[in-house]
């Protein structure tokens, strides 16, 4: 019996120190510092930031996705201020689905080392596609080249 | 009367005393002036003084969202813009400009060895393409004052590619490693306003002195040339002086800090995963200033950072390179981001604003007063 309660004891204790995935992490940046509340009908995250070895890449990066601005199930994460990336093909938007993180704070969750494509299934982050030099990105959001855009 | 002898002269010691104590009191100190906001429409570190017409302007580039350089007038709140697009509609990346007046700009491209010459609407009226004479074995770079040396001459710092270098084997790296420490480090260009330009290779690689072929250079060109020719490297604990006609070395002086070292002990090329952290984590003499006004260089040393505290100082030297003082800056407000003005030493207060909410939209600085 004594064994029973200390196990239960010990998973009861393992559940409430889970640590949050970084699907959750991401969710709850979005909500407290963005206010942005739908990831559930988001299927991919394009991160656009200043890291990496490839600003360049970053570059050419920034402006092949703008092309899908207007996509409903794409969220679009600028950070930084522009200084070394074009990020300006976005200034003009009106969608709420671009997200001005000019701090930085998504850079803070470590899960990215340069310009990415976050793709999401089933409220868990199914890949990560991180912008290196030769990375063909036409081929990145297979949804929207076939369905959506 | 010998009473009256005695307190004159303990009046005259007291004067005397008094005169000593006031002199101790006009010990100068790095006296805050006041704070700038320049509203550019946008944040970014490519900044200079240009001076036009005689009056200071601080100028802002970005070479990317924006692709324009503001122009603030420091003087008065007066702002104009130069149009950079129709350079980067050809695809060639900014790295660099010079303001010879409103409607003279030149443009720096990165990689492709070009400077455009530019109205302030962008229109290019000329172009020198400087590839023939690099011949593939250079690239040209900004150095720390972009590139423009005098009326006529151009100053471009040099990167070094190597012929037929090859960076697949150890014995090809060591090839590269040793030309590149023998390799011109500035490229001079006369006449930049005739054509054909005159081109001259000079300065030979001063960090053959304290580098060798094993030890990999990670750091920008390190030369200056506002009214005095200067060298400085992350892996030297001395600045350089540069003869500005003969460009011979002219002068070297050791920098003491008294909170830091102020040299980085380089990593070898076998190493090379560790060189942002071996830059990082030491102290080093990250500018050199000059004050033409004052005849004084200010050095700005990093520290070798503290948890979550990255200190900084200021050394000032006079006009014979001799320590005067050492100043240590608030590190949770200034940045060593600093340039000379005719008012004194313009510094950027970034860590003080960039908590504000239009933090993005600005660059902000201070100006301090060596008296």
């Amino acid at each position: 019996m004594n064994k029973i309660v200390t196990a239960l004891a010990v998973s009861l204790l393992f559940f409430t120190c889970k640590q949050p995935s970084n699907y959750e992490k991401m969710e709850l940046l979005l909500h407290n510092q963005f206010e942005f509340d739908s990831l559930r009908v988001i299927d991919h995250i394009v991160v656009i930031n200043e890291l990496g070895d490839c600003l360049n890449c970053n570059n050419s990066f920034s402006v092949a996705m703008s092309k899908y601005i207007e996509s409903e199930n794409v969220l679009f994460i600028i950070c930084g201020t522009g200084s070394r990336v074009d990020i300006s093909p976005y200034y003009n938007s009106t969608s709420n689905h671009v997200i001005w993180d000019r701090r930085n704070s998504f850079n803070e969750l470590n899960m990215v080392g340069s310009s990415a494509i976050i793709n999401l299934k089933n409220q868990k982050i199914d890949s990560i596609i991180e912008i290196k030099l030769g990375t063909r990105y036409n081929d990145l959001l297979p949804s929207l080249s076939k369905n959506k855009f | 009367m010998t009473k009256l002898v005695f307190y004159i002269a303990l009046i005259v010691l007291a004067l005397s005393c008094s005169s000593n104590s006031t002199d101790v009191t006009k010990k100068k100190r790095l006296r805050f002036i006041e704070n700038y906001s320049f509203y550019s429409g946008f944040q970014s570190g490519n900044s200079q003084i240009e001076i036009l017409n005689g009056k200071e302007y601080f100028c802002v580039g970005d070479f990317y969202s924006h692709k324009k350089i503001a122009v603030h007038s420091l003087a008065d709140t007066s702002t104009f813009f130069i149009d950079l697009s129709q350079i980067t509609d050809l695809g060639e990346h900014v790295m660099a400009y010079e303001i010879i007046n409103l409607d003279s700009i030149m443009i720096l491209t990165t990689v492709t060895n070009r400077v455009y010459f530019i109205h302030q609407t962008g229109a290019i009226f000329h172009k020198i393409d400087f590839n023939e004479e690099l011949n593939g074995v250079y690239e040209l770079r900004r150095s720390s004052t972009p590139f423009q040396y005098n009326d006529t001459s151009l100053i471009f710092s040099l990167g070094y590619h190597g012929l037929n270098t090859s960076f697949k084997t150890d014995e090809g790296i060591k090839k590269y490693s040793k030309e590149r420490l023998d390799a011109k480090q500035i490229l001079k260009v006369d006449n930049f306003n005739s054509d054909p330009v005159i081109t001259h290779f000079v300065i030979p690689n001063i960090r053959a002195r304290f580098m060798t072929p094993d030890d990999l250079q990670a750091e920008g060109s390190g030369f200056s040339f506002d009214n005095k020719f200067i060298f400085h490297s992350n892996y030297s604990d001395s600045i350089y002086l540069i003869d500005p006609i003969t460009f011979e070395l002219d002068a070297i002086a050791p920098i003491k800090s008294k909170y830091t070292q102020a040299f980085i002990q380089p990593v070898g090329y076998n190493e090379y995963k560790l060189v942002n952290k071996n830059v990082i984590s030491n102290g080093r003499i990250d500018k050199v200033l000059y004050d033409e006004n004052l005849e004084l260089y200010y050095c700005l040393i990093l520290h070798k950072p503290r948890e979550n505290d990255w200190p900084w100082s200021i050394i000032v030297l006079d006009n014979n390179l001799k320590k005067m003082d050492e100043f240590l800056m608030d590190g949770t407000k200034y940045s060593s981001f600093a340039f000379i003005t005719k008012e004194g030493l313009l510094i950027s207060n970034y860590y003080e604003t960039v908590n504000d909410t239009d933090f993005y939209l600005k660059n902000t600085m201070t100006l301090f007063r060596y008296e």
